[in-house]
């Protein structure tokens, strides 16, 4: 599941749906698709959010990370595993270009968890927009050529859909996938080393305004990070144990046992941030846990731009 | 992988008024583990906590909790009989090989004894490894020092000094933080000594500039780091110092390595 931004590869057999036939392209697929709509993903309903503000679109963890999601059910009293949640089949329809960017790296930080391996199986991915700027974690990508849409397969589930569904074939050149990516992103080992000399008191300036609220990992596509929770109905026999949306700018995250917090102060905080995305991540894995979506400027309710803090360190 | 095991709880004796000591079986062998390493034990419906090994080398294994959380709160209830979850083991625990003739300093504070007791057991079978052996251990109160029932074993082959760290009526015994207790000990040569610290958090400053002024070494100054833990495997992101996981490039991180890679980590 390695190589970000190499592209997707072979890609074989190309489709090609003109712009009219979207919807009613969407409205024929089964199970009913899960797209981007109002901020969150949520079933089809005859509208669908592409081209509006990237913004508004929610990241893709929410279907394959969700908050509080199980990721095993339990017997409280024998202290045993009963079972694994069931995946039930789910396709997504209209997942943002740099979000398939999100799933490349997300298809290998959770590569050895069940939970998130299961439910990627159980699903068809269908990215839409540019395919430049997408990763290659895609079973088939919708590129807009303007008036209509391109579709090339990234995988063998992809050709079988496309080909269920009826897509016409195509003959005409090709997009390149993944080519587009931001330069700052690309010089990763750079950014690294800017971040890591960074002086404090980058980070105690960014504390002077940051609310430490949070939102900004709520709203990144890579920010994955997790509290484990066992959620047991009142009277019930068995619970699960639960995965839960964290975020490292709260100060509960760094909390022990006994009431320590290592990360007392907001700008040790905002350096973890930043040292996870532009650092850690890429000493572990060649490039940053960001994507450049600007998700978490859009939404900072001081409006802290990520881009103009890694300029100052 | 985050699936614990069922196991066993085979013994549960209460230590102090707030810790316990449980003997573990798991129902499905765990990989062996080195001193130092942790697993995470679960009580399926209250949560799970990381927690070091306190012995070393066999089928069953002991752990001692602290009552504080909901948890721990928990586990110092368990009885004979009961199932808890474990999983693991995690991290990279004490480099015993590395180890091999040299002199040991392990310093302790409170509820920092355990993984030393599976370092201790280590020490106990392969005596011959090592040079002298100290073991320097703080506590509140007398009754807070953990496993000082075994302390007259442990002092037939490597020596054990406690303090407490206001006086008691009852204790004749040294006062003050266990770093104060490093000036009773005199090596022949700090060179061959290597140091290992796991304690409360605001035991780790004073103590390495303790250590340094008796000559040892930075990289022969072992830290074990206690952190918030979720996975175990370097994913939930609490654990993390600068760019390492301390669940899964630590816990133990030599002083030297702390000042050139973690500079913020105590």
């Amino acid at each position: 599941m390695n190589g970000k931004g190499k592209g997707a590869g072979k890609i074989g057999t190309v489709f090609y749906l003109p712009k009219e036939k979207l919807i009613k392209f969407i409205s024929s697929i089964k199970p009913t698709p899960l797209i981007p709509f109002g901020g969150k993903f949520q079933e089809f309903r005859g509208k669908i959010d592409l081209q509006g503000n990237l913004t508004m679109i929610p990241p893709v963890k929410q279907v394959f990370l969700p908050d509080k999601n199980p990721s095993f059910l339990f017997d409280k009293k024998t202290q045993k595993i009963v079972k694994s949640p069931a995946e039930k089949e789910r396709v997504l329809f209209g997942v943002n270009p740099l979000d398939i960017r999100a799933l490349d790296t997300l298809d290998e930080v959770f590569e050895k968890i069940p939970y998130y391996q299961k439910r990627r199986k159980a699903s068809i991915v269908i990215g839409a927009g540019d395919a430049g700027k997408s990763g290659k974690s895609f079973d088939l990508f919708f590129h807009d050529d303007g008036q209509g849409f391109i579709v090339l397969a990234g995988s063998e589930k992809g050709r079988a859909f496309a080909r269920k569904m009826k897509l016409s074939k195509f003959s005409g050149s090709l997009p390149e996938i993944g080519t587009a990516q931001e330069k700052f992103l690309l010089d990763a080992e750079k950014l690294r080393e800017k971040v890591k000399r960074a002086p404090k008191e980058v980070w105690e300036e960014v504390a002077r305004t940051c609310l430490g609220c949070g939102i900004c990992s709520y709203v990144c596509p890579l920010c994955y990070c997790f509290e484990v929770e066992d959620r047991v109905p009142i009277g019930g026999k068995t619970g699960t144990r639960c995965t839960k949306w964290d975020s490292c700018m709260l100060e509960s995250f760094s909390e022990v046992a006994g009431g320590h917090v290592f990360q007392k102060n907001l700008s040790e905080r905002i350096k973890n941030w930043y040292f996870h995305k532009f650092a850690r991540a890429t000493s572990e894995r060649g490039s940053p846990d960001c994507v450049g979506c600007d998700r978490c400027f859009h939404f900072c309710p001081v409006a802290i731009n990520f881009r103009e803090v890694l300029g100052k360190c | 992988m985050l699936e614990p095991t069922r196991a066993k709880v085979v013994l549960a004796k209460k230590l102090s008024g707030d810790v316990v000591h449980l003997t573990l079986e798991p129902e499905k062998k765990i990989e062996n583990w080195t001193p130092g390493q942790f697993l995470m034990l679960s009580v399926l419906g209250f949560g799970e906590i990381p927690v070091g090994f306190a012995s070393y080398g066999k089928k069953q294994f002991d752990v001692a909790i602290r009552s504080v959380g909901t948890v721990t709160s928990k586990l110092f209830e368990a009885k004979r009989g009961e199932y808890v979850g474990v999983r693991g083991p995690f991290g990279n625990g004490f480099n015993v090989k590395s180890l091999k003739g040299r002199d040991l300093i392990m310093l302790t504070g409170g509820c920092g004894i355990p993984p030393f007791r599976s370092l201790i057991h280590y020490v106990e079978t392969h005596r011959k490894d090592f040079g002298e052996v100290f073991l320097v251990y703080g506590a509140r109160t007398p009754q807070d020092l953990l496993f000082s029932e075994e302390f007259p074993n442990w002092e037939k082959f490597m020596k054990v000094l406690t303090t407490i760290d206001r006086s008691a009526p009852e204790w004749k015994g040294c006062v003050g933080f266990a770093h104060t207790r490093l000036a009773d000990i005199a090596l022949k040569d700090a060179k061959k000594a290597t140091a290992i610290l796991c304690g409360p958090p605001m035991m780790y400053k004073p103590a390495v500039v303790e250590l340094g002024k008796m000559g040892i070494e930075n990289s022969e100054i072992l830290l074990s780091f206690e952190r918030r833990m979720k996975c175990g495997v370097g994913i939930c992101q609490h654990c993390a110092i600068d760019e390492k996981y301390v669940c899964k490039d630590g816990p133990v991180f030599s002083y030297k390595q702390v000042m050139e890679e973690m500079p913020d980590a105590f």
